[in-house]
């Protein structure tokens, strides 16, 4: 780990200050990413400006129904807010899918965005990556991949999101609301994480300078007929295969509005804007879903390790489907998967 | 003996265990107490060409450094260390022993410093050179060169 | 061996000046300075002799660091001391009272739940703040909401009994 020096941000506008005066700084919130990979040399910041304490967490209700979360809530307070699992219960279920209780009480909202992806070659620093040290090379590419992306890769990076919380918030279109010292602006959700392309090494498109200070969600939260499905080696505590976020909105047997979202298999949460559509207006069947599936996994392509994960992300894409219209979401506590 | 046979008894250790005051290894506070880093290798098989601790060595609050170059003495022969479970045929495995690397991560440094982060840190600025071997993971492949038990 | 090779003329290479914390454990203010890059972990078993909360795998993936931090259950590892001023913060070395040990002690013990014991301290403190949360009600729901404490040992089955003997539900 390097030498770092510690400060504190007072507030924002501090915090912005602090951060455009230096370029090798970072923020620290819950530091459940950032330590572990400052202890991996990994990053290396010359300093750390702790926000931890600055008033960035309230759940409040907006005034168009939606909800704005402040950056720093921790995620099981999040998941748990009586709001949130009220109105949004994909929230809640995509949250306590991820990590453990110990993590979640740690980790904020605005760091479960900027977390990293957890390819082993990212995290060792003897090995070439693109995203850590641009034009090193890739060496997931043919190397072991099992845990890689099929879906946005490109030559420099094939590296997934780790998140689940944004595999949901993708699905329920949030905004990300960030302050730099131009002042605030607000970014859709899917215009917030990048693909690799041939820059691997941003992996959003918050500027240098710039502080997420809160997440917004609309007023339609899916509440009767979602689901939050993760596929993993393990029943628990484990990074997802592939996971997915679905949400309908039925007319009897119809489907008026389709939200599908996948994590596990690309550099950002997946979303596929011709599979939604073909949901829309359709019955709510085997049939419909599955065609949906193929088309979210077309242009899907495989390495070595990884190739099932296609098969595996059409059925997981059907099955949540099937789990949304029903209205019978995955239980995070009982696994078995009806 | 036979009324235990059987019968569920709480370990003796069970009191010092759930209230922490059980002792592990790397639990004992002593005066003049120093800290270790290991050093581990990049390559899985080959040799070190050259192993530079100065840097490490500046560090303030860093004691010393040992490599294969500047370690205490050790038995020269596996026989040295023989003893009823040890194999008939090769040798054991001698940390800080020369500059061969027979596996990935192997320890080719130990950090020596007052504080434990110093080691750490101080770890991450030895440099090292190696001259890379071909290794193999595949023990199939390899199953006819095997000792022979 | 042959202990300090340094050489008095190479500009030595510096390392982090202390920063004054407070930090109140197991209900006593603690005062220490400690580097900005020491954890909370460190800080507690280094600095302050709390050997009962134990580093596993230094990473928040094995849960044998979790102490109460105002409450929550955290990994201690990856939370830095000087974060932590003036917080408060339980160790397994503060669950029990005068003598008299915590109900999810006693219960580990009545139910054989450790072998090594080597994770015990943080299966504990978990549990306490898994009972704290008041989320988990069934054997599953303990399952899922203590699986950021794993056990080598595999004492699984038992840690779940005593988890819930002490929740008042066996």
């Amino acid at each position: 780990m390097i030498n770092f020096q510690y400060a504190r941000a007072s507030d924002v506008a501090d915090a912005v200050r602090m951060i455009a005066a230096d370029p090798s700084a970072k923020f620290i919130a819950g530091g459940t990413n950032l330590i572990d990979l400052m202890k991996e040399d990994v990053e290396r910041p010359s300093r750390l400006i702790d926000i931890s304490r600055l008033p960035l967490k309230t759940v409040e209700e907006t005034a168009d129904g939606g909800l704005r979360i402040g950056a720093l809530v921790p995620n099981s307070d999040l998941a748990y807010h009586p709001l949130v699992a009220q109105r949004y219960p994909m929230l809640a279920s995509a949250i306590l899918a991820g990590a453990s209780q110990q993590l979640r009480n740690m980790a904020s909202t605005g760091g479960n965005l900027l977390q990293r992806t957890r390819c082993a070659y990212f995290y060792d620093t003897a090995t070439p990556c693109n995203k850590r040290e641009p034009d090193s090379g890739c060496s997931a590419r043919n190397g072991l991949n099992r845990m890689h992306a099929i879906l946005g890769t490109s030559e420099s990076c094939i590296a997934t999101h780790p998140s689940d919380m944004c595999v949901a918030l993708a699905a329920l279109d949030a905004k990300v609301h960030v302050a730099g010292p131009g002042g605030e602006r607000a970014m859709a959700f899917a215009d917030f994480h990048r693909l690799p392309g041939t820059t691997p090494q941003r992996d959003t498109n918050l500027r240098p300078d710039e502080i997420v200070t809160a997440v917004q969600l609309p007023a339609q939260g899916f509440a009767k007929n979602y689901t939050y499905l993760k596929i993993r080696d393990r029943l628990s505590y484990a990074f997802a295969l592939v996971s997915v976020a679905a949400a309908l909105e039925l007319d009897g047997d119809t489907i008026k509005e389709a939200r599908l979202a996948l994590g596990g298999v690309a550099h950002k949460p997946w979303r596929d804007a011709n599979a939604e559509a073909s949901l829309r207006g359709q019955a709510a069947t085997p049939a419909t879903f599955a065609h949906a599936a193929d088309l979210v996994l077309r242009g899907a392509k495989g390495f070595a390790h990884n190739a099932f994960k296609i098969d595996l992300a059409r059925k997981v894409v059907v099955r949540a489907l099937t789990q949304a219209a029903r209205g019978t979401p995955q239980s995070q506590s009982n696994k078995k998967i009806r | 003996m036979a009324p235990y046979i059987g019968t569920p008894t709480s370990r003796v250790d069970g009191h010092a265990k759930v209230t922490g005051a059980a002792k592990y290894a790397g639990e004992f506070d002593v005066p003049g107490l120093a800290y270790g880093a290991v050093v581990t290798s990049t390559i899985a098989r080959g040799r070190i060409a050259h192993i530079d601790v100065s840097e490490a060595l500046r560090v303030k609050g860093v004691l010393d450094v040992l490599t294969h170059e500047n370690r205490p003495r050790m038995a020269a022969t596996g026989a040295a260390y023989k003893d009823e479970v040890a194999p008939e045929k090769g040798s054991p495995f001698r940390p800080l022993y020369d500059d061969k690397i027979l596996f990935s991560e192997q320890p080719i440094a130990l950090v020596l410093a007052e504080e434990w982060e110093i080691a750490r840190f101080a770890a991450a600025l030895v440099r090292v050179a190696y001259k890379k071997q071909a290794h193999s993971t595949d023990l199939q492949a390899r199953l006819g060169k095997a000792f022979v038990v | 061996m042959a202990l300090a090779r340094k050489r008095a003329a190479d500009e030595p290479i510096q390392v982090p000046d202390k920063i004054a914390v407070s930090l109140i454990v197991n209900g006593v203010e603690r005062r220490l300075d400690v580097a900005p890059w020491t954890t909370l972990l460190d800080a507690l078993r280094d600095h302050l002799d709390l050997t009962g909360t134990k580093k596993g795998c230094d990473h928040g993936q094995c849960g044998a660091c979790t102490v109460l931090v105002d409450g929550r259950r955290i990994n201690s590892c990856l939370t830095l001391a000087v974060m932590k001023d003036g917080a408060k913060i339980t160790t397994i070395e503060g669950l029990a009272t005068d003598g008299a040990l915590h109900p999810l002690q006693q219960a580990f013990i009545d139910h054989d739940a450790f072998q090594c014991g080597y994770c015990t301290p943080g299966q504990i403190c978990s549990a306490a703040g898994l009972i704290a949360e008041g989320k988990a009600k069934t054997a599953d729901e303990i399952r899922e909401l203590m699986s950021g404490n794993i056990c080598r040992c595999g004492a699984y089955p038992n840690i779940v009994a005593a988890i819930l003997q002490a929740m008042g539900r066996s």
